[in-house]
Formats: C-alpha cells, sequence, structure tokens
C-alpha cells in the first residue's frame, strides 16, 4: 500500500457553458510518503487548480485524485494548506493563531498549550506571541502561517507560493528557516514556486506545467543531499544544475 | 526642527479648536439673534437660550431626565434586540440555502415599506405600551443589520475559510471562530445607521401614543405652541444620540482593534 497522493488522469474543467475553462488535463502524479515535491509552470497553467484538487476545494471533473488509496472528497484535517497571500487571521494574536490549529485534535489542554510553546519556539515568535498579525512584517506572518499548518499535523503540507510575495532577504531566511523544520520534522510537501532557483533549493523532484490546457510536460529529480544551506546555491554543481533544468525545461521559465 | 509627528500633533490641537468655536459660535449666534440678544427672530419661532433654561426649570429636571430615561430605555432596548436578531438571522441566512430561499424573498419585499408606516398596526397589536414601540425599533434595526450582515458573510475572504477547513473545522466553528469576527469591521456602518434610525422610530411611537418619553414631551408641548419645550426636547436628543453614538463607535472600535481600520 503505497501513501501519499496519486493522480491518475485527472482533469479539470472550471466553470460552465461558453466560459468554462480547461484548467488540468491529463494529469498523472504520484506524489511519495515524505517526498518535497515542487512544481513550476508559468502563469495559467493550473498549477494552483492542482494543488486545490489535492486541498479538495475543487473536485475533479474527470479521473481520479487519491489520498492513501482513497478518494479525496473534500478539505481535510490531513491536508493542511499555506496560500501565496496572507491567511493568518488578523482577529487573533499570533498566539492564538496557532493554538487554532490545536481546537481540532484530540489532545489534552496542557499537551495543547505545550505545543503552542513549541511551535512559537520553532519559528522564532515567542517574543510576538501577543502580537496582532497587523502589527508584524510579511515575513513573520507567513512565519504564522508555516507553524499553524504544521501544528494542525497535517499528513500533507499543500503550499502555493508561499513565499512569492516576500523581499528576496527574507525569502531566503524563509527558505532556510522552512527546510530545518521540515527537516526535523519531515512531511510531504508540494510546493507551487515560480522560482526556479527556490525549487532547486527545497526540492526532491521538479514537475513542470504548461498551460492551455493545464498538464504535466516534464519531470526533475534534483540531485543534491540534505540537509542542505544557502552556500549550496553558490555551488558549481547547484549553478550547472540551474542551468541544466533551463535547458532541460526549454525555455519555458521566465 | 520639529518632528512631522509632533507638528500632527499640535495641528490636531488646532483642529479641536475650530470644532469647540464653531459650537460656541452657534451658541453666541442664538443667543445675539434671539430675544436674549436683540430680537431679530420672534420667541414662537425660535426661543431664546435662557427660555430654553426657564423651559428645563419650569417642568423640573427630573421630570425631564424621566423622559430621557424612557426615551433611552426603549430605544437601546429595541435596538439591541433588533441587532441581535439581525446579526442571528443574517448568518443563519448564509449558512443555509433553504433559510435563505425562505426568508430572503419575504425580507426584500417588506424592506422597503418605512417601518413607521406599520405604526398604526403596531399600535392595535400591542398597544400603546411599551411592547409596540419596541418591536417598532426592532423591526426597523433587524431590516438594517439583516442585509448588512448577509453581504458581510459574503465578502469574507475565501481564504481564511479555506485555511481553517483545512485545519479540520466544522461549518459550524468556521462561523464561530472565523466569519463572525471576520465581518465585525463591515458591521460599524450598520450599528450606526440603525441606531440613528431607532431615534426617529422611538420619537415617532412616542408621538403617536406614550405617557412618557422626550417625543411625549415634545407633543404635549406641541399642542400649547411651548416652543422652548419642544427645542429642549431636541436638544437633548442630540446629547444623548450623541454619546450612544460615541459609545457604539468606542465598542466597535475595541472588538474590532486587531483590524486595519482602527484608529
Amino acid at each position: 500500500m503505497s501513501s501519499g497522493i496519486t493522480l491518475t488522469n485527472l482533469s479539470v474543467v472550471l466553470g460552465t457553458g461558453e466560459r468554462s475553462v480547461e484548467a488540468l488535463r491529463d494529469i498523472n502524479l504520484t506524489v511519495e510518503e515524505n517526498e518535497f515535491l515542487c512544481v513550476m509552470g508559468p502563469s495559467g497553467c493550473g498549477k494552483t487548480t492542482l494543488l486545490n484538487v489535492i486541498a479538495g476545494f475543487v473536485p475533479a471533473t474527470s479521473g481520479s485524485a487519491m489520498m492513501n488509496n482513497a478518494h479525496i472528497a473534500g478539505p481535510g484535517k490531513d491536508r493542511a494548506v499555506v496560500f501565496q497571500s496572507d491567511a493568518v487571521f488578523p482577529w487573533m494574536t499570533v498566539e492564538q493563531n496557532i493554538a487554532y490549529s490545536g481546537r481540532f485534535s484530540k489532545a489534552s489542554r496542557t499537551e495543547r498549550k505545550r505545543a503552542v510553546e513549541t511551535y512559537l519556539d520553532l519559528v522564532g515568535l515567542r517574543e510576538f506571541r501577543k502580537a496582532w498579525p497587523k502589527e508584524l512584517s510579511g515575513g513573520m506572518r507567513k512565519r504564522v502561517d508555516v507553524a499553524r499548518a504544521y501544528y494542525s499535523e497535517p499528513e500533507i503540507l499543500l503550499m502555493d507560493e508561499p513565499f512569492g510575495e516576500l523581499d528576496i532577504m527574507t525569502k531566503e531566511r524563509m527558505q532556510m528557516e522552512f527546510l530545518a523544520i521540515w527537516e526535523r520534522r519531515p512531511k510531504t510537501v508540494i510546493f507551487i514556486t515560480h522560482d526556479l532557483e527556490e525549487g532547486l533549493f527545497m526540492g526532491d523532484r521538479l514537475v513542470m506545467m504548461a498551460p492551455r490546457p493545464g498538464r504535466i510536460i516534464k519531470a526533475f529529480q534534483v540531485p543534491f543531499g540534505r540537509p542542505r544551506n544557502v552556500g549550496l546555491k553558490t555551488e558549481e554543481g547547484f549553478v550547472q544544475a540551474r542551468k541544466d533544468v533551463r535547458d532541460f525545461f526549454g525555455g519555458l521559465i521566465e | 526642527m520639529r518632528s512631522i509627528a509632533g507638528n500632527r500633533t499640535s495641528r490636531r490641537w488646532i483642529f479641536v479648536l475650530i470644532s469647540v468655536a464653531s459650537v460656541l459660535g452657534f451658541y453666541v449666534l442664538w443667543y445675539l439673534m434671539t430675544d436674549d440678544g436683540f430680537g431679530v427672530i420672534r420667541p414662537l419661532m425660535f426661543p431664546s437660550p435662557s427660555m430654553v433654561v426657564d423651559a428645563l426649570l419650569t417642568l423640573s429636571p427630573a421630570t425631564v431626565f424621566e423622559h430621557v430615561y424612557m426615551t433611552t430605555y426603549r430605544m437601546l432596548l429595541g435596538w439591541s434586540l433588533g441587532v441581535a436578531l439581525g446579526i442571528s438571522v443574517g448568518l443563519a441566512m448564509s449558512y443555509s440555502r433553504v433559510l435563505r430561499s425562505i426568508l430572503d424573498p419575504l425580507i426584500e419585499s417588506f424592506r422597503p415599506v418605512p417601518v413607521i408606516a406599520l405604526l398604526p398596526f403596531f399600535i392595535l397589536w400591542f398597544g400603546i405600551d411599551e411592547v409596540g414601540k419596541i418591536v417598532m425599533i426592532l423591526l426597523g434595526t433587524f431590516m438594517i443589520m439583516v442585509v448588512n450582515t448577509y453581504e458581510s458573510v459574503v465578502n469574507v475572504n475565501p481564504i481564511y475559510i479555506r485555511a481553517a477547513e483545512s485545519l479540520g473545522a466544522t461549518k459550524f466553528s468556521i462561523y464561530r471562530s472565523v466569519i463572525f469576527p471576520a465581518i465585525l469591521p463591515s458591521l460599524a456602518a450598520g450599528l450606526r445607521i440603525s441606531s440613528a434610525l431607532s431615534f426617529t422610530l422611538v420619537v415617532a411611537s412616542e408621538f403617536m401614543g406614550a405617557q412618557s418619553g422626550l417625543g411625549y414631551m415634545i407633543m404635549s408641548a406641541r399642542r400649547t405652541l411651548t416652543t422652548e419645550t419642544i427645542f429642549l426636547g431636541c436638544l437633548i436628543f442630540g446629547i444623548v444620540s450623541t454619546i450612544i453614538d460615541f459609545g457604539i463607535r468606542k465598542a466597535i472600535n475595541y472588538l474590532t482593534r486587531w483590524s486595519e481600520r482602527a484608529p
């Protein structure tokens, strides 16, 4: 029995009648347990739709989307989503946002309190625990988002260009912090990105999509071991791989 | 050199001074134009400040306070019940499509009817004691809040709902922990508009039949053309509604202190 995600001949049509769009056509994809998969592709290629199908927000029009050999019927606690834009609840403090995930677990009150402390430390926001999200920077809010998603203890983490709106410095730090958390507590991650360097740096495998209709055109196995650190980005092997992937994907990027 | 922030603070004082001067100017003008000053306007048309004070003393401050108390009580009770019911039904309508199909056409077809036009029915059904007045204010407030609530729910950013769903929240708990707090800032307008309407409705109901309240006080004074008492009633109305609106704004600002709109 394989654990993970299996998409078989998955097609999705969004909207009805003349305005309908074929967002995804014939997607076949398997994501292994604890694999870090990066999905790339130009705007409008159906990356987000793909994520929404796995998250259970959008139903498959034909074909199947399975998780642990069961059909995905709707959103659920086993799949947490980190959205591109801010999804931190602005009416809750940092602490309350993280604790929100604990509301739906069976853990005792003390266990939940301890977990909130752990995640506050994990994302380095202990001193901001009482702050409202509006008082935080974009990067800090993203960390709350990641902590909240991680604490809900999903089997799969779905991330839709999570660092896309951050400046380069913050983005790089978030990549490092996220990898550190992930290496300590591995999970299956499906990570959408625009950024080839980010994909190579973070992922075990890259999948390239193309638009109209949205489909997977190529996959690339990332050759680097783990743990990874920022130094990797300037190593000759990385620079070469980046060039190779660029050629491999045939100028579809950027 | 002055900092920009310091500059702003001193400027704010200038604007407060202008506002105070504006109010004072009005009173001075009132004083000068009426019988107390040059008597340009006839007292019957526009009573002078001293006549209004006399009116207060003639009626006795205790009696006037009793009227103020009754009016405020009716307004606040009817308004609060209307707010509670309007928000509950608005949320319920967005929650259940069946409920929406039942209630929406009824509410939409009744909404354009001015509540005041129904006043004779309220007197017929509930008599001229408290219930009829409070129900009328409740209904007026309800009509505003139910629409305000429903439209606000529709406008909640779906990303929050999706995030809660993927963290394991049920539909009911999403309503309690996501939708309700998310709509609070956009309920502010409805709360303030409906409280202003409630004041209009409470006066209308007290005009039609009451033994107490500012509306009753004004109506009795009208019969004897005691314009200074009418003017006193209007002045008190202005003061009470300003205080209540201030309270509502403070409460909303506290409840939405997390949002970007908070001052």
